[in-house]
């Protein structure tokens, strides 16, 4: 078993908590006119993965496909995209989930845990943002983007 | 007692935690019945229509199957140790989707196709597409997966689109366009300089 599969994968969760809707909030933020890049973010809530979904729409931010990757215009950080998309992100709150201060929400960037504010993480170039409530989920270090972003 | 704490032990130092989701095949199968490659190398629309029109008639004849390409590394995300493990990606995916999906998965690489269904043995649909040859390139792999679920799902293999047309889309016009100009400067400036070079050249 552990030779023929060595990725123990983590199923997508039911119910609506775990697919939440695209909006996309009329937030003021300053976009370079640079070339987008990508940046991966994966949430887990419950052992279970929560979809970050297409269809947000901002000129520095948007997300194009369900996959988790977030394109980037100019320099912004993790509180900037869930203050356009209009979910709760804080140590107690992450999208429709609530936990307690002794069991807070948990980031990793690159599969190092992140301990400052989870609002300021940058989002920076080819970042793989992983955050999680509940039970530890191994994250992974490294996403490889599509060609161009 | 020793004995089982010993077993204890050794399961929880050998069983690697649950990893992240991170391939976004997943993210996209769980609503959609085909995952088509855009990380990297996509497949032709001749040849992506064909493939869906075949996944269309198997689920029109209660055959449910999902069916994911994989044409570059790339597009396995953050799982892209399992690039050219078809089988070892399609027991993945397949247990990434249990709770929205219980259907067959099939990833098709270029170097196999695999096949899984949760709790379910799918060894003769392995039998079946271990006889598959895969062409080359994206439109290749779609081909392979077109054949492979006609077969799995007992229909009449279409005739396939040409497994040439694939790629990244094919030349953008700018790059005609500078080709086309770049072509004509360079046949003026023969036509201009030819000449005088010739004379000097001649004693």
């Amino acid at each position: 078993m552990i030779a023929a599969f060595p990725y123990p994968p983590t199923p997508i969760g039911t119910g609506p908590k775990f697919h939440p809707p695209a909006a996309t909030r009329p937030v003021d933020l300053r976009c370079a006119k640079t070339k987008r890049y990508g940046v991966h973010l994966e949430l887990f809530a419950r052992n279970r993965v929560i979809i970050v979904p297409a269809g947000i729409n901002h000129r520095c931010l948007r997300t194009r496909w369900p996959v988790g990757i977030i394109e980037v215009r100019g320099s912004h950080t993790l509180g900037d995209f869930f203050r356009i998309w209009g979910q709760p992100l804080s140590q107690t709150r992450l999208v429709g989930f609530k936990t307690t201060r002794d069991r807070p929400v948990r980031a990793y960037v690159a599969g190092k845990r992140w301990r400052a504010p989870l609002r300021r993480l940058p989002l920076r170039r080819h970042s793989n943002i992983v955050l999680q409530l509940g039970r530890y989920i191994r994250p992974h270090k490294v996403f490889l983007f599509p060609l161009g972003l | 007692m020793r004995r089982v704490a010993l077993v204890a032990t050794l399961a929880l130092v050998l069983v690697p935690a649950a990893y992240a989701d991170a391939d976004p095949a997943s993210d996209i199968l769980y609503l959609q019945r085909i995952y088509l490659p855009f990380f990297g190398e996509k497949v032709s629309d001749a040849n992506a229509q064909t493939l869906k029109k075949v996944v269309d008639e198997a689920w029109a004849k209660g055959y449910k199957v999902k069916v994911a390409l994989i044409a570059s590394r790339n597009d396995l995300g953050g799982v892209f140790q399992l690039w050219e493990r078809p089988q070892t990606y399609a027991d993945f995916l397949g247990r990434e989707l249990i709770f929205l999906y219980k259907g067959k998965v099939l990833t098709a690489m270029p170097n196999g196709i695999g096949v899984y269904q949760y709790k379910t043995s799918v060894d003769p649909e392995k039998a079946i597409v271990r006889k598959i040859d895969i062409g080359e390139g994206a439109d290749g792999i779609a081909n392979a997966a077109t054949v492979a679920v006609a077969r799995l799902a007992g229909l009449k293999v279409p005739p396939l689109p040409s497994a040439e047309g694939g790629g990244d889309g094919g030349t953008p016009v700018w790059e005609l366009v500078v080709i086309i100009v770049g072509g004509l400067a360079l046949l003026a400036a023969m036509v201009f300089f030819g000449p005088r070079v010739w004379r000097r050249r001649t004693p």
